[in-house]
C-alpha cells in the first residue's frame, strides 16, 4: 500500500494519534469552564494516577484499604480475565458437543436461549442473596455470561466450516474426533476470538458494577466507596484504571487475533484505490 | 490384473424434501481393474458425481454394493484419496504442512513426513512455496497442492471430480500433463469424473460415458502411453474426440 508523497505519509500518521490530544484538550477546557472542583483536569488525574498507585490516605478513609489502588486494579483484572476465560473455554467445549450430539443439543437449546436474554447483572442480586458475596460467586456471574455468549458463538461458527474440509480430511484418514481437533477448531478459532474480543468489553463493565453491589475487593468497591465520599478525584482515577484495563487487554487481544489469523485472506479496506 | 473396484447392480435414489424420488444411478456394474486410468464423462445431472461419493463412501448405495478388494465400501477411508472439484486443502496449514497431513494422522515421525513432503511438492513443482500459506497460491498451484497431498497419502485409489475444470485452458493441459507424469511414475486405480471430452481420450484407459442414470457406452482407448501434448492435435485423436462426443452428445440430447 503506497501513498504518494511524503506529505501524505505524515498525515495519516498524525490522524491515528490527533484525537488523544484533542481530547485531553476538550478535558483542559470543561475542567477549566466548569472549575476544578466540579471537574478535576486531566493533569490532576493523570498525576494522581501514579500517586495513588500503593498508598491512598483518601482511599483509605473512604474504606478501601491502604495499599492504594493497586489491590483493586489487581482483583478487577483478575476476575474479569479469568473468569471470562474460564466460561469461554467452557462454552467453546460446550458448543462443539452440542454440535455432535443432537440431542444433547435439543435438551439445552431452550434454557441457552432464554438464559442468553437476560442481562447478567439481573442475576447478581439473587445469587449474592443465596450464596454471599464471596469471589467465586462474583466469577460465577461472568463465567456464565461469557459461557452463554461463546456457546452460540461456537456453535454458528461450527455451522459455517464448509463440509468440504472435513470431508477431505475423512480422505486423509482422519477420525470423526480427529476432525473436531484438525478442521473445526482451526476453522472456528479467528470467529471464536473475534466473538471473545468483544464479549469482554462488556465483561469490564459487568465486573465492576458486581463489585460496586458488594465485595472485598475491586475496582467497583472503589467506585462505591469513593462516590458515598463524593471524592470525584479518585472517581475519575478508578475510570481511567478501567478504561487502561480494557484498552491493553483489548489491544494485546487484537494482536494476537492478528497472528492467529495470517492465514486467512482478507480485504483490505483499501484495495480499491485508484 | 485383478478386479480392484466392482460396482454391482449399484442404484442411487435421493429423496427430496418434499417427499418425491428422484432416481440418479439406475443398476450400473462396472469392474474397474487394478491400476487402471478409468474415465467417468456425461453431461449435468447424469449422475457422476454420486457415482463418485458412492465409491468413496460419502453416500450409501439405495440398492446394489460397491466392492474394493472384495470388500463392501462403508465409508470414506484413508484408502480412497478423493481430488474434489472445489479446493480442498487446510488454510490454516503452511503448505508443507498440508501434504504432510494424512502422514500426520498416521502418526508418522516428524523428519519422514518431511522428506516425504517434500519428495511430492518437487513432484508437482511446489518445492518453492513449502512455508507459504495456501492463500499465497493461485487456482492451479492450489490444485497441485491437493493432488500432492493426496497422493503422498499414498491411497490405492485415486478419486478425482472434475478437478481441473474450474482453470483456464492453459493451466488445465500444464496440470493433465503433469498428472499423468505423477500418474506414470506412481501407478494407482483412478476414477476421474470429467465433462471435458479432451481430457478424456487424453488421460484415460477407458472411457465411461453415462447418461440417464446408465452406462451408455464404454470406449476402449487405443492410444499408448507415454501421451504427449502433441496428441491433442494428431488427426486419429480428434476422430475418437467426434466419436465420444456422438455417444455424449447424441444421448444428452435424447435425454431432452
Amino acid at each position: 500500500m503506497k501513498t504518494k508523497g511524503r506529505s501524505r505519509f505524515q498525515l495519516c500518521d498524525l490522524l491515528k494519534v490527533l484525537s488523544i490530544p484533542v481530547l485531553l484538550a476538550v478535558w483542559h477546557l470543561m475542567s477549566l469552564w466548569l472549575g476544578s472542583y466540579r471537574l478535576p483536569n486531566e493533569i490532576t488525574v493523570l498525576k494522581g494516577l501514579f500517586t495513588t498507585l500503593f498508598s491512598s490516605e483518601k482511599l483509605n478513609m473512604a474504606g478501601a484499604g491502604d495499599h492504594g489502588f493497586w489491590p483493586h486494579v489487581a482483583a478487577t483484572f483478575l476476575k474479569v480475565t479469568a473468569g471470562y476465560t474460564l466460561g469461554s473455554l467452557l462454552g467453546v467445549l460446550a458448543g462443539m458437543l452440542m454440535k455432535m450430539h443432537k440431542r444433547l443439543r435439543y435438551f439445552l437449546h431452550l434454557p441457552i436461549d432464554v438464559l442468553r436474554t437476560v442481562p447478567p447483572i439481573a442475576f447478581v442480586p439473587i445469587l449474592f442473596m443465596l450464596l454471599g458475596r464471596s469471589v467465586a460467586v462474583q466469577l460465577a456471574v461472568i463465567v456464565l455470561y461469557s459461557f452463554l455468549t461463546i456457546v452460540v458463538n461456537t456453535m454458528n461458527a461450527i455451522g459455517n466450516v464448509p463440509p468440504i474440509y472435513q470431508r477431505y480430511a475423512l480422505t486423509l484418514g482422519a477420525s470423526r474426533t480427529r476432525v473436531q481437533r484438525d478442521v473445526i477448531l482451526p476453522c472456528i478459532l479467528p470467529e471464536l476470538l473475534g466473538a471473545f474480543r468483544v464479549g469482554i468489553i462488556w465483561a469490564w463493565g459487568y465486573q465492576v458494577i458486581i463489585e460496586m453491589m458488594g465485595s472485598e475487593h475491586g475496582l467497583g468497591k472503589v467506585f462505591y466507596h469513593t462516590k458515598l465520599m463524593n471524592a470525584l478525584d479518585l472517581v475519575l482515577i478508578g475510570v481511567v484504571w478501567v478504561i487502561i484495563l480494557a484498552g491493553v487487554t483489548d489491544l494485546l487481544l487484537g494482536l494476537f487475533w492478528g497472528r492467529a489469523t495470517r492465514w486467512q485472506e482478507k480485504v483490505k479496506s483499501e484495495a480499491v484505490k485508484r | 490384473m485383478k478386479d480392484k473396484i466392482v460396482l454391482q447392480n449399484l442404484s442411487k435414489t435421493f429423496q427430496t424434501e418434499s417427499g418425491r424420488a428422484v432416481p440418479v444411478l439406475e443398476d450400473i456394474n462396472l469392474t474397474i481393474r487394478d491400476n487402471e486410468f478409468l474415465l467417468v464423462i456425461g453431461p449435468s445431472g447424469c449422475g457422476k458425481t454420486t457415482l463418485l461419493s458412492c465409491i468413496a463412501g460419502f453416500e450409501e448405495p439405495t440398492s446394489g454394493e460397491i466392492l474394493m478388494d472384495g470388500e463392501v465400501v462403508k465409508g470414506p477411508s484413508a484408502q480412497r484419496g478423493v481430488v474434489f472439484q472445489e479446493t480442498a486443502l487446510f488454510p490454516w496449514r503452511r503448505v508443507e504442512k498440508n501434504v504432510e497431513y494424512g502422514l500426520e494422522v498416521r502418526g508418522m515421525p516428524r523428519q519422514e513426513r518431511k522428506k516425504i513432503a517434500q519428495k511430492y511438492l518437487e513432484m508437482v513443482g511446489l518445492q518453492d512455496f513449502a512455508d507459504a500459506y495456501p492463500k499465497e497460491l493461485s487456482g492451479g498451484m492450489k490444485k497441485r497442492l491437493t493432488i500432492a497431498t493426496v497422493y503422498a497419502n499414498n491411497p490405492e485409489v485415486l478419486l478425482m471430480d472434475e478437478p481441473f475444470s474450474a482453470l483456464d485452458y492453459p493451466t488445465k493441459c500444464r496440470l493433465q500433463m503433469d498428472l499423468m507424469d505423477l500418474w506414470t511414475k506412481e501407478k494407482k486405480t483412478t476414477v476421474f469424473i470429467s465433462h471435458d471430452v479432451e481430457e478424456a481420450v487424453l488421460l484415460s484407459d477407458r472411457i465411461i460415458v453415462l447418461n440417464r442414470h446408465k452406462i451408455a457406452l464404454e470406449y476402449q482407448n487405443p492410444f499408448p502411453r507415454p501421451r504427449r501434448d502433441e496428441l491433442r492435435s494428431d488427426p486419429k485423436f480428434i476422430e475418437a474426440k467426434e466419436y465420444i462426443k456422438g455417444a455424449y452428445w447424441n444421448e444428452s440430447q435424447k435425454a431432452q
